[in-house]
């Protein structure tokens, strides 16, 4: 059992390609951290460099009190998890499971015992004497848990290892490993390319962007209060709709408009938000959630707070609607949303999806109940308090 | 930075990669330098001297002469340039007969087998069979076959045609074909004029008839081979292309001359290159068959290399013809590469299994790996 | 043209494409079928009727001949002892390298692959005569040593593991680091494991390219004591011509000599076929 601390790491490659600048990182013991971000960002380059699997071209990195820098990785007391699972085929469960004891000489009667309790943490008692390619996906993914599991390292690194398996049976394992993590209470590092998971599985989520970490929270404030336009973007689903708005100083109000559309502001915005006042005259872009938008009478928007436009197109997913709808306004399309939302291949096609330069399509979550069909005009009720403001120039949250 | 304050002691975390690396390369490169490197650089300095096979060609025994041996060989007239020459000669048409034959002969057995017929096993087993055989077996088998009393004369007289003495017969093939024509006697021009030792008349000679049991012999042995190679590519042309070419209305001919044929085309240039490699070498089968007669007309460089060392002692002579024999075969693998370097031939395709003709360099393949795994 | 006439006219092709194969293919095993038959007549009986592929009489006198008279036995045995050292010594070898090269990192690994491949590119020939001056001044002539040593190192086989081993996910070797295990047990107890369909393949050619090595043979030794089956049997096949033909008993060496490699061949059939048309990626 130890923390984790990342000590201005830096990761760069022979051909001066920097995969992680300047990571700074407490992990404490027994924590389980998700580290999450679009590919390319840097998240495995930084789990491999604890596991002992990359060099370290900067900084230190210690797990417990111990600097392991130049630690081999077999003497680091971490066990991984790799995405493809990276059982030995040849081997059987059982030998798959005990070769780390194996290689620590452990006596065959020890190992057999730890063996067999790990096989029934993990559910596979039955299966110690197959080899993997007669067990399932779901059944190899356990192995690789097991591995690590009996091991009793002071730390597990899991690199994606669920992204092989079906959607609904990913469910069910993240509620398992998310058991098994907690009755163990082995600190943990958990890498992830899918928020979603990352938000219902980790203690902390960091959340790292072209090598540079964003923002390192625990989930509920990471998802309320975004440090920045990236991770306002890539936490959430249906991602946080983003316009262009300007803000005015009306007596002692703030108003925003955003296209046609003006929004009071109320007090305790401005209250939780000082920075605004600085940015009055500018443009600054305005996250509004999906979720921040309902029918007008559900909510009390108050005067200050409709958003009108058309609709566009209407996704029923049974206790709740998507609706899309087309507003005035214009959106904001830099790079830092872009990339949270979509892998850069794609994002020129995304632009030319959501926006055709004077309309956006905005999205909104509705109750089933909400009658609403395709090109009907709509207003929409806005809840002020949870709105996002952030710069244009540097995306950051103006907060205090 | 950290890496090379680390690599004086700390093995880092990578261990002891790099004394592992080189420990399990050393055999390899041990082996290799002892038995391939260093044997060549003796070998080039025993073609410049005149050693005679007593005590160390390192030693005193063994003078340097220079170019000696190489000018017996090319360029003073004498017993040395003459067999050399005949050698050349006989290797010359060995290879011209032997390449295109082989080449195109498995590419239609490829071609066939690839229709899509039942027992494809089986002729594939069939056609392959030779290749696995030991040279010796085969030659023998041969032997047995092409005797003047053998099993071809044999199915020849049931033809109503008589068979030639095969081995013992050291007529040119193409003297034989002119003297249907009642060409008998050679120009005086023709006879008269020498290079290397023999007459224009005689490298026209074509190859002897015993000869041609050797390019019989090679036929069969290697067809196999080589028509598993232009099965395989073969089998890598989408059959779409094939339905496709179907649709606009080709036939087969043409089909083959204008779809399959250039995609194939890497795979015909390995075919020659090998077999001009292996057909510039052709040693075993003359050792265990005639051993150059008759009349030195199955006589080869490569035989002939051997044969001065090992029999006449004359090891500066037999290690010179080793090494023009090195540079006649890469001279012709380099044009052979030059002639078929198409500019938009079809991409190629990685699959497991060794990426190198045997035989043939090609540093451009050297590959080392890049930074590790991305993140 | 109408239906019925282009069937006929596809039936017509597939039975013509028959034809010629099935005619190939008796000239491909007919010389084989002839040999085992003479290998079984008396030595009249071969010249007299060469074609017949009925003995008669029928008899076993060419292989008691090998037997008693030759030393075929001792032919078998050198044979035996020089094909399966250098098959598995070849292979671990080969795999040895094979994984250096295909993961471990050190300066200068591209240049020991570049030197293997210009070094192996050299025709074999050309090497005839250096090995023997070699292989002499070392002192191991007419050795086992000087017969089997030369012989362990070829590029085919290296490039073959090195493939193999490239097409490992790195993640089983990782996960074994991670696990504890050194280079040494990585490459013993896991990834040499793994690579056992090239390990059966480089082993099956390995056996056939010594098992049918002459050249090398003749001028490593010069001791009859230490003849191979390949030599033993040219030499009982050269001096022939022109003089009395005995060509059951030659007949019968080059069957038996070839029965071991038939073997190997016919019950890994793919896979020899497969490493074989494998052997030149486009």
């Amino acid at each position: 059992m130890a923390g984790i601390t990342f000590d201005n790491v830096t990761k760069t490659y022979g051909d001066g390609f920097l995969a992680v600048s300047d990571l700074n990182l407490e992990v404490q013991d027994g924590e389980f951290v998700v580290l999450v971000g679009p590919s390319g960002c840097g998240k495995t380059t930084a789990l491999r460099m604890l596991a002992g699997l990359e060099e370290i071209s900067g900084g230190t990195v210690r797990i417990g009190e111990r600097m392991v820098n130049n630690v081999p990785p077999g003497d680091r007391d971490v066990a991984m998890v790799f995405q493809n699972y990276a059982l030995y085929p040849h081997m059987t469960v059982a030998e798959n499971i005990g070769f780390a004891l194996r290689m620590r000489k452990v006596p065959k009667a020890e190992a057999r015992k730890r063996i067999e309790e790990t096989a029934r943490i993990i559910g596979l008692v039955e299966h110690l004497d197959r080899k993997p390619r007669q067990l399932s996906g779901g059944q190899r993914q356990r192995v690789a848990m097991g591995r690590a599991i009996v091991r009793e390292p002071q730390v597990f690194l899991m690199d994606e290892p669920l992204s092989n398996l079906d959607a609904k049976l990913r469910v069910q394992m993240r509620a398992e490993i998310s058991r098994i993590q907690r009755q163990l209470h082995v600190t943990t590092v958990y890498v992830t390319h899918d928020q979603i998971e990352a938000m219902t599985m980790g203690d902390r989520v960091a959340v790292l962007r072209r090598g540079v970490l964003q923002q390192f929270d625990v989930p509920q404030r990471l998802y309320e209060r975004p440090a920045n336009l990236f991770v306002a973007s890539f936490i959430g689903s249906p991602a946080m709709n983003m316009l262009e708005g300007t803000l005015e100083l009306q007596g002692d109000a703030l108003i925003c408009r955003i296209g046609t559309a003006a929004l009071t502001l109320p007090a305790e915005v401005l209250a939780a938000r000082p920075g605004l006042a600085q940015h009055v005259g500018r443009p600054i872009a305005v996250g509004i959630r999906p979720e921040a938008l309902d029918e007008p009478g559900r909510r009390d928007g108050g005067d200050g707070g409709r958003l009108g436009g058309r609709v566009k197109a209407v996704e029923a997913l049974g206790p709740e609607q998507l609706v899309h709808v087309d507003v005035d306004a214009k959106p904001v399309l830099v790079e830092d949303v872009l990339e949270g939302l979509v892998e850069p291949e794609e994002a020129g096609d995304l632009a030319e999806i959501i926006t055709d330069g004077s309309r956006v399509t905005i999205v909104a979550r509705l109750d089933a109940s909400a009658s609403v069909r395709p090109d009907d005009p709509i207003e929409l009720a806005v809840d002020l308090r949870h709105l996002h403001f952030f710069d244009l120039g540097s995306g950051e949250a103006i907060g205090a | 930075m950290l890496n090379r304050l680390a690599r004086r002691r700390d093995p880092g975390i990578r261990g002891h990669e790099a004394a592992a690396g080189w420990l399990f390369l050393a055999p390899v490169i041990v082996i290799l330098g002892l038995f391939l490197v260093l044997p060549i650089a003796m070998a080039v300095w025993v073609s410049f001297s005149d050693w005679n096979g007593n005590g160390s060609p390192l030693g005193a025994h063994a003078h340097f002469v220079g170019l000696d041996n190489y000018r017996h060989l090319l360029t003073q007239p004498g017993l040395d340039q003459n067999n050399f020459g005949t050698s050349l000669r006989n290797n010359v048409y060995y290879v011209l007969l032997v390449v295109p034959i082989q080449t195109a002969f498995s590419l239609f057995l490829a071609v066939i087998v690839n229709r899509r017929i039942r027992f494809v096993g089986f002729f594939r087993t069939a056609f392959y069979f030779p290749s696995v055989t030991s040279s010796v077996a085969i030659t023998i088998l041969f032997l047995f076959l092409f005797s003047p009393t053998g099993v071809i004369n044999k199915l020849l007289s049931y033809l109503g045609a008589t068979g030639p003495s095969w081995l013992y017969d050291p007529r040119g093939l193409f003297h034989v074909i002119a003297g249907q024509f009642g060409v008998d006697q050679p120009s005086a021009s023709l006879q008269s004029h020498i290079f290397l030792g023999v007459s224009y008349w005689d490298w026209l000679s074509g190859p002897s008839i015993a000869m041609c049991v050797f390019i019989l012999l090679a036929v069969f042995t290697t067809s196999g081979t080589f028509m598993l190679l232009f099965l395989a590519a073969l089998q890598n042309i989408d059959d779409s292309v094939n339905e496709a070419a179907a649709l606009d209305g080709a036939t087969e001919w043409r089909k083959f001359r204008f779809i399959t044929a250039p995609m194939i085309g890497p795979t015909i240039f390995t075919v020659v290159t090998l077999g001009l490699i292996g057909t510039w070498q052709v040693f075993d089968q003359i050792y265990v068959g005639t051993k150059g007669s008759p009349s030195n007309t199955t006589l080869t460089p490569a035989f002939l290399s051997f044969n001065s060392s090992f029999n006449s002692n004359n090891w500066g002579v037999g290690a010179a013809i080793a090494f023009i024999l090195f540079a006649i075969i890469v001279f012709f693998t380099v044009v052979t590469r030059l002639a078929t370097r198409s500019p938009d031939h079809v991409p190629r395709r990685r699959r497991f299994g060794p990426t190198q003709p045997l035989g043939t360099p090609d540093a451009s393949r050297v590959a080392s790996a890049g930074p590790g795994s991305a993140p | 043209m109408n239906d019925a006439t282009a069937v006929r006219r596809r039936q017509l092709r597939t039975a013509i494409s028959y034809s010629i194969l099935v005619a190939i293919a008796v000239v491909f095993i007919f010389p084989f079928v002839i040999a085992v038959a003479t290998a079984f007549k008396t030595e009249p009986n071969a010249t007299a009727d060469p074609l017949n592929l009925v003995p008669s009489p029928f008899t076993t006198e060419a292989f008691s001949q090998l037997y008693k008279d030759q030393d075929f036995l001792l032919w078998v045995q050198n044979s035996a002892i020089v094909t399966l050292s250098v098959t598995f010594l070849r292979v671990f070898l080969d795999s040895l390298a094979g994984y250096a090269l295909a993961r471990l990192r050190f300066r200068g690994r591209g240049a020991a692959f570049a030197t293997i491949v210009a070094v192996m590119a050299v025709p074999g020939v050309v090497l005839l005569i250096p090995k023997f001056l070699m292989i002499r001044q070392l002192g191991i002539y007419n050795t086992y040593y000087g017969m089997i040593i030369p012989l362990l190192v070829d590029a085919a086989g290296v490039f073959i593991m090195k493939n193999f081993f490239e097409s490992i996910p790195v993640s089983v070797e990782e996960s074994a680091r991670i696990d504890g295990a050194n280079i040494f047990q990585i490459y013993w107890l896991i990834v040499l494991p793994m690579a056992r369909p090239a390990l059966v393949t480089l082993f099956i050619l390995s056996f056939q390219g010594s098992w049918n090595e002459l050249a090398h043979f003749i001028v490593s030794a010069q001791s009859t004591s230490l003849n191979t089956l390949t030599k033993g049997v040219a030499q009982l096949a050269s001096g022939q011509l022109g003089s009395g033909n005995r060509y059951p008993l030659k007949l019968a060496a080059s069957v038996l000599m070839t029965i071991p490699v038939a073997v190997l061949f016919f019950f890994f059939q793919r896979r020899i076929m497969n490493a074989s048309s494998g052997a030149v990626k486009e």
